[in-house]
């Protein structure tokens, strides 16, 4: 089973609902798997310690010219729509000089287009890294993260790449990035049912809004978890989850020594009694066969 | 005209009730810019009528004539993005997931393949009590949310010379991907929001990295200080490193999230309101000094 | 000085036209022979609506009409790296100046060039 905990407005405590309900399968004697797909801001390591087994470099493909056989001819410029690849003429006095090109890394999207419009054959695709992919443990959980590197732009192939390496037939849990685009839609790839953590505040509702859109669009079924639940007034988002025939799954309220093993990095339920036995009743409602969400 | 814009690396950690604040600091009129286009929210503290809504077109989407097409596939395989899926003996596009590369129509041997502007969301001016706001609202799942930010300060950057104002005010996305980049570039100044957790002390490394590959400047306002007194001494250590100013510290106070339910901005709880007063007086301070240091004027000397 | 000098241009025509200040994002551009020897030449810059790689247009546009130098306000970050690629001198002018105006400072040699930055 796949489980990917979203959110619409961040900070809403994915992170907490994500790392409680994978630690807390595998101490089950699950096999469990959680993976950290919030690739531009991958903070799961801060609460699972895990050791890391494996660490790999992730990269794209991007269109290179080995040299030589670039007759400047433009056919890759005007096929790519992103404004990737830019030919550079040859010399005016040495017209057998062959012509390159300039390739713009951040607007490329690797689809491999210009490599197979090119007449002269002349352009190939080297690896251009883009981040990092570790494995490892913490105790019986198996790690998975993505982790972006600063300045590149695009999260969703990283995050594709990350997906592909849960193994089939664990129990998974994805953390995913906040908000509600491209990143976000990559995340959701494959799963079975979507968690969408939020607060009861306009900010946390208007963001759900979002989300759930989302997962409608993609076809995943969502539930929703309420947390910090007594810091303000839940009815309209209740009353909205009612019309959307959307289940609450679980509402957590606010409290300060769970916001303090947060802020110094602990898994809170190690801790805070009601935390456990509320993430308990979570997995077990997740485990349970899924209420299916009727738009 | 100074822009300024607010960031996190973090989500939750006080971009957008920040911004609102300033706003109320700037002095009118201001103009603001709501970048989190994917979880837009300023637009919830500032009410006020919208113009009629833009729709906003990025990227292609492509279709495939059914008629032409002889279900041969080689779009399938060639598609690196998982965009196109065989239903019911038909070729179709998943909407979610074309990046409108092109791809699929210079393999097609029966030319079925065209393609049409794909809907990325749709933006519009708000007039507030403080000036106008511009926001916008990313369909689902949409790629290009970097373009749409662009599109967005454009429109504020022409609104805020057409009005005088003196500050442009952006609130922008958590993470440091695309739509940060297009949130940040030309910024005068980037305000980092952070709390003491790691979590947040982690994302605001990255987001100071990313601040100093584009050559902006950098500053750090601590929100929710006194959560965590040893945390509280980590970011100030990491902004130092990072030579970022420390602008101020915002002391944590249950209070605001109520107010904040309520629709009613930072400035109303005492002790906070002093605190990001001295915050926004330490940004006037720094971009209005008299002499810009001579690196950061443009070398348009003619 | 030999080569072909081209100036993004906002409003107006041939030598008259006033500067527009953003390279990749003028409507068009007029581009002069500085030895006077041939006619101003006006360039449509399609790609000006384009979201991003607006600045790359340009710079491809130029390039494939031979131009040498360029002179704007403000060049994005892109369409620098684009047109250094090109081998294409950059030069700096405040926008409102008119092309005839930038010309004769680029014959002067008094256009302050735009420096790449060194990080």
């Amino acid at each position: 089973m796949r489980l990917v905990v979203a959110s619409g407005k961040g900070g809403t405590g994915k992170t907490l609902v994500a790392t409680h309900l994978a630690g807390l399968a595998a101490g089950r004697g699950i096999e469990a798997v959680y993976a950290d797909a919030d690739v531009e801001a991958p903070n799961g390591h801060l609460f699972l310690a895990p050791a890391v087994e494996r660490e790999e470099r992730h990269a794209l493909p991007l269109p290179v010219l080995p040299a030589g056989r670039c007759a400047a001819c433009g056919a890759c410029q005007d096929f790519c729509p992103y404004h990737a690849i830019l030919v550079l003429p040859g010399a005016p006095d040495a017209p057998d000089a062959p012509g390159s090109v300039l390739v713009f890394p951040e607007l490329c999207h690797n689809c491999g287009g210009c490599v197979r419009v090119c007449p002269s054959a002349a352009l190939s695709e080297a690896p251009h890294e883009d981040g990092t992919l570790r494995e490892g443990r913490a105790g019986p959980l198996r790690f998975l993260e993505g982790r972006l590197d600063v300045g590149e732009p695009r999260a969703a192939p990283l995050i594709r790449d990350l997906l592909r390496r849960i193994p089939a037939d664990v129990f998974a849990v994805v953390d995913a990035p906040p908000g509600a685009s491209c990143a976000t839609t990559a995340a959701l790839s494959g799963a079975d049912r979507a968690l969408l953590v939020t607060e009861p505040t306009p900010f946390g509702l208007h963001d759900l809004r979002a989300a759930l859109r989302l997962c409608r669009a993609v076809e995943v079924p969502a539930a929703v978890v309420l947390n910090r639940a007594d810091l303000g007034d839940d009815r309209p988002l209740r009353a909205f989850l009612d019309a959307e025939r959307v289940p609450v799954l679980a509402a957590w309220r606010y409290d300060p020594d769970v916001a303090a093993a947060v802020a110094r990095g602990e898994l809170a339920a190690r801790r805070v009694p009601w935390l456990r036995e509320a993430a308990e009743r979570l997995l077990d409602a997740c485990l349970a066969p899924a209420e299916v969400d009727r738009p | 005209m100074k822009q300024v814009v607010v960031a996190s690396g973090k989500g939750g950690t006080g971009k957008t009730s920040l911004t609102a604040a300033f706003a109320e600091l700037a002095g009118r009129p201001v103009v603001l810019v709501d970048a989190d286009v994917d979880a837009a929210n300023l637009a919830l503290l500032f009410p006020g009528p919208d113009e009629p809504a833009r729709e906003f077109e990025a990227g292609r989407l492509a279709r495939i004539d059914a008629a032409r097409c002889t279900l041969c596939k080689r779009c399938l395989e060639a598609c690196r993005f998982d965009a196109l899926r065989l239903v019911e003996r038909r070729l179709a596009v998943r909407e979610i997931a074309c990046e409108g590369c092109g791809v699929c129509a210079v393999v097609c041997p029966e030319d079925a393949v065209s393609f049409e502007p794909q809907r990325a969301g749709e933006w519009t001016v708000r007039e507030t009590r403080f000036g106008p706001l511009v926001h916008a609202e990313l369909a689902p799942g949409a790629g290009n949310s970097g373009k749409l930010v662009a599109r967005l300060r454009e429109t504020a950057r022409g609104l805020a010379e057409r009005l005088g104002a003196r500050w442009l005010l952006i609130d922008g996305p958590p993470g440091i991907g695309c739509p940060v980049h297009a949130s940040v570039t030309g910024a005068d100044l980037l305000v980092a929001v952070t709390e003491p957790t790691p979590s947040a002390l982690h994302d605001l490394g990255r987001l100071l990295e990313l601040a100093e590959r584009f050559r902006l400047p950098a500053a750090v306002v601590l929100n929710k200080a006194d959560l965590d007194p040893a945390g509280t001494a980590l970011v100030t250590a990491a902004a130092a490193a990072r030579g970022a100013e420390l602008l101020g510290r915002i002391p944590f106070d249950p209070a605001v999230p109520r107010h904040l339910a309520a629709g009613r901005g930072l400035l109303v709880v005492p002790g906070v309101r002093e605190a990001v007063t001295d915050c926004w007086d330490a940004v006037v301070r720094r971009l209005e000094a008299p002499a810009a240091r001579p690196e950061e004027r443009n070398d348009a000397a003619v | 000085m030999s080569g072909k000098l081209a100036v993004p241009i906002r409003d107006g025509e041939g030598l008259a036209a006033r500067l527009h200040a953003q390279f990749g994002r003028a409507p068009a551009f007029v581009v002069v022979d500085p030895d006077g020897a041939e006619p101003p030449q006006r360039l449509a810059n399609e790609g000006a609506q384009a979201e991003h790689g607006a600045g790359i247009g340009a710079a491809a546009l130029l390039l494939r009409h031979g131009v040498t130098a360029v002179a704007a306000e403000r060049f994005g970050p892109k369409a620098e790296q684009a047109l250094r690629a090109g081998g294409v001198a950059l030069f700096l002018a405040p926008a409102g100046l008119t092309v005839a105006e930038v010309l004769e400072r680029y014959r002067a040699g008094t256009l302050a060039r735009h420096e790449l930055k060194v990080y």
